[in-house]
């Protein structure tokens, strides 16, 4: 009796571990992914090597607040990409709730829209579910620390999503300027209103 | 008939100017000071926007609740986070489209993460989104996800 409690317990915290370990805090080692590139090819974070860390965007081809970001992400990239800091956008939306998220659709707006920077597919999600992404755009900024990718900031590009030009705070911006100056950002976490991510619907259920 | 046009463009300009008067804005210390009611009432604040389209979805369902509550006990407040730039010129139409009479704001606070943790700490910026709270009975939901009449109807009695 004694015997089943204590592998019940065990079980149940390696699930609670596993729990926590799919959604990145501030501070967490990065696991590699590979995705599938709007070029058909497969990306992973791997195939950077002279990178210094990693500007990665959640973002999508629907979202009004994702549009709104586009030019500013594509900015971050033609700043941070010389500087072995590059953009990698990701995309996880469920086709099936959103049909302009398409991969199609995503190799026409990346050619469209000139995406400097890879474009990937995460059709199971699993990529979004283990960062821990909720929004589009939902950015986090990762540096190499000898061999492993570690998060350093996580949240939104600026504070104003409406008008580039009125924000006060670029987060993302601030971060990885202080990353590049060896420095720890000031902000490492924020939040913003945005689109959530659109979840696949599980079999049988209606939510 | 010159008068008669006169008093058409008057009535005219009245009427859209009660329809521009009726998009209420709120600022982030009037949301404050809402989220900080002591008062023996149920809240609910529904926080959405034109262009989310599973927001736009779940508001008929919405405003049969509304309309079928009674407003001494629950007070209902629909937060549009639209774009200031654009948000009016979106929701004046967009309510009258639907024939909502739901009591509307637009945020015009656009510096999200100086008042999303005051919602909810848990909450990380996705909408829909809806907020019941009731200070008086220690009442506090957040839900951050569409809801269909059904749940909201069973939410909404079981904090009452």
């Amino acid at each position: 009796m004694k015997r089943k409690a204590i592998i019940t317990g065990i079980i149940l915290s390696l699930f609670v571990i596993t729990q926590l370990q799919a959604q990145y805090k501030v501070g967490d080692v990065v696991s590699d992914f590979s995705l599938k590139n709007v070029n058909n090819k497969n990306v992973s974070l791997a195939q950077y090597p002279s990178a210094k860390g990693f500007i990665v965007v959640f973002t999508c081809n629907t979202c009004p607040v994702a549009k709104k970001y586009e030019s500013r992400i594509k900015q971050l990239d033609r700043d941070f990409s010389a500087k072995a800091y590059p953009v990698v956008a990701i995309s996880s939306n469920d086709v099936k709730v959103n049909p302009g998220d398409s991969f199609e659709d995503m190799q026409i707006k990346a050619k469209s829209e000139g995406f400097t920077y890879p474009y990937l597919y995460d059709e199971s999600q699993a990529v979004a579910k283990q960062f821990g992404a909720t929004n589009t755009p939902h950015v986090y900024v990762l540096e190499k620390e000898g061999k492993q990718l570690v998060v350093k900031y996580i949240g939104a590009i600026d504070n104003n999503a409406d008008d580039a030009s009125m924000a006060t705070k670029k987060y993302v911006e601030d971060a990885v300027n202080s990353l590049i100056d060896g420095k720890s950002p000031e902000i490492t976490a924020t939040k913003a209103i945005g689109c959530g991510i659109k979840w696949k619907k599980t079999s049988g259920g209606n939510t | 008939m010159k008068t008669c046009l006169i008093s058409i463009a008057l009535i005219f300009i009245s009427m859209t100017s009660i329809l521009a008067q009726d998009i209420q804005r709120i600022s982030k210390a009037e949301l404050s000071s809402i989220l900080n009611d002591p008062s023996d009432k149920l809240h609910v604040i529904n926080f959405w926007a034109t262009w989310c389209a599973p927001c736009v979805a779940e508001l008929p369902e919405f405003q049969k609740t509304v309309s079928k509550s009674d407003p001494a006990k629950v007070d209902f407040l629909f937060i549009s986070l639209d774009f200031p730039s654009d948000g009016i010129k979106k929701l004046i139409p967009f309510m009258k489209k639907n024939n909502y009479t739901f009591k509307l704001a637009l945020m015009t606070e656009t510096d999200y993460n100086s008042w999303i943790d005051e919602v909810d700490q848990d909450w990380q910026g996705s909408i829909p989104a809806t907020l019941f709270f009731n200070h008086a009975r220690k009442v506090h939901r957040f839900i951050a996800e569409p809801m269909d009449q059904i749940k909201l109807v069973k939410t909404i009695h079981s904090l009452l």
